[in-house]
């Protein structure tokens, strides 16, 4: 049986548009897993609206990203991939949040999705060099290294295009070794 | 007023007042906007949809207590929170009472099924004594802090032991304190106006779309005497359906052009969950510079 994470690793090689559905909860993705669906992406601005009736502007806390990624990876059996926010705080704290929506599953999780403030809302970012220290530390702290981290820019709304593209390679760079597949930029 | 006293007259009034349930704080906003007056929290909702199982007593009590303080923080309105069977014996009924009364629940619903329960409307359900429930219910009163935080008692006798039986045990709870009763299941519009009739206490009714009892609409309830109606699960299985028209469509065509009309705009979603006043928290505690 292959690996749970490199099932999800193959999807991102592939570079074929996989439509990956957001789920805030175990039954959507288990709507989403009978469709046929090979990924579920468990979406933090979910989250926020359906458990806490709450925008979604960091409000959610690791513990309740935790559970609800334990509930959703008990209730299906294709790979997870879970948006972890800023990793609620500095790259210590992106070492626990790859911990605790990874390591304590049943088996491993797909993708961190890290950086930024929120995604349609105005905010501000954080300078590049800080978010690579937090992919770092992400990746330091995965066991399996076929755990995808996967960094988002949210840098076009505050910099601009330009810069964001520029923030790619060298968030790519920032990773450790592994296969060029193994971070994915999303400008 | 404080939300359990509200909550004490909505079943006094004995009027069949409509309670959705939710399974989440969306829901229970949804609800509130649309003017119910109070929100189930429902246990067969959240193990559906937080867990994705059937509902046969596998949430637990963190679970259901984080889900109750999301939705009590959410929503103004009263809410009626599903405790099952308190999960355990009189101690663990009195420990679920002061978590829930704590997150901030009006009051609670318990019933007298062997834990860990099932739902309601599902075969092979058994039932605890007639005396071991009354301890339980005695133990939930003694427990709660604010003695208008209400006590709902059901029974799930009437599929075991038939409606004489569940009625009886009905009164019996009513004299041990029960603010309210809730025979779950019953199987015709007469057992539903003996409910009614018989029971000194307000009553629950609760409607399961393709459950045991007849779907009986507002107006009847409130002229037998009901004094809430649930719809425990309504928006959850509108919103299971709507999920998997529109990812069903997703997967077949590659984008949501054919279904676009089934989806909350963007703007619709922030207006459920109050963006406004988040907005506004934000500009009153910005830093001038």
């Amino acid at each position: 049986v292959t690996p749970i994470t490199e099932r999800l690793k193959a999807v991102f090689v592939r570079r074929d548009a996989t439509i990956i559905s957001g789920a805030p909860n175990a039954l959507f993705a288990r709507v989403a897993e009978d469709l046929g669906y090979e990924r579920v992406y468990v979406t933090g601005a979910g989250i926020a609206n359906m458990h806490l009736g709450v925008p979604d502007i960091g409000l959610v806390t690791l513990s309740e990203l935790a559970d609800h990624v334990s509930a959703i990876a008990d209730a299906v059996a294709v790979p997870l991939m879970v948006d972890g926010d800023t990793a609620f705080g500095n790259p210590i704290n992106t070492r626990g949040a790859d911990d605790r929506t990874g390591r304590r599953r049943r088996s491993p999780t797909g993708g961190s999705d890290l950086p930024q403030e929120v995604r349609s809302f105005s905010g501000k970012g954080v300078p590049l060099d800080e978010m690579v220290q937090k992919i770092k530390a992400a990746v330091d702290a995965r066991l399996d290294s076929n755990f995808k981290i996967m960094a988002r820019t949210d840098a076009i709304a505050v910099k601009g295009f330009a810069v964001a593209l520029r923030s790619g390679p060298r968030i790519h760079r920032s990773r450790r070794r592994g296969d060029p597949s193994e971070m994915c930029a999303r400008p | 007023m404080k939300s359990t006293t509200r909550l004490k007259d909505i079943c006094q009034r004995r009027e069949a007042v409509l309670m959705p349930g939710t399974p989440n704080a969306l829901f229970a906003r949804v609800i509130q906007d649309l003017g119910f007056e109070a929100v189930y929290v429902t246990g067969a909702g959240i193990s559906n949809m937080h867990l994705g199982v059937p509902d046969i007593g596998l949430v637990t009590l963190t679970e259901l207590t984080d889900h109750v303080s999301a939705i009590a923080d959410a929503v103004d309105i009263p809410v009626l929170v599903d405790a099952d069977t308190g999960f355990g014996n009189p101690i663990n009924m009195a420990r679920t009472v002061r978590a829930l009364e704590r997150a901030g629940a009006a009051g609670i619903q318990i019933e007298d099924q062997v834990f860990p329960k099932k739902c309601g409307h599902f075969a092979g359900k058994e039932v605890i004594s007639t005396e071991e429930m009354i301890q339980k219910i005695r133990a939930a009163l003694d427990s709660r802090q604010d003695a208008d935080f209400q006590i709902i008692a059901r029974t799930d006798s009437r599929a075991i032991h038939g409606l004489d039986a569940a009625i009886n045990r009905a009164h019996r709870f009513i004299d041990a304190g029960a603010d309210v009763t809730f025979v779950e299941a019953p199987r015709s519009t007469d057992e539903m106006q003996r409910i009614a009739r018989e029971l000194p206490a307000p009553q629950i009714a609760n409607i399961v779309i393709g459950g045991l009892t007849p779907e009986l609409d507002q107006k009847s309830l409130k002229m037998m005497g009901f004094g809430v109606v649930l719809y425990a699960n309504a928006a959850l299985q509108a919103a299971l359906r709507a999920v998997h028209s529109v990812l069903s469509a997703l997967k077949t065509t590659g984008s949501l052009k054919d279904v676009g009309e089934q989806l909350a705009s963007f703007e619709d979603r922030q207006r459920a969950v109050n963006k406004a006043a988040f907005d506004e928290l934000e500009s009153r505690y910005r830093v001038l510079s």
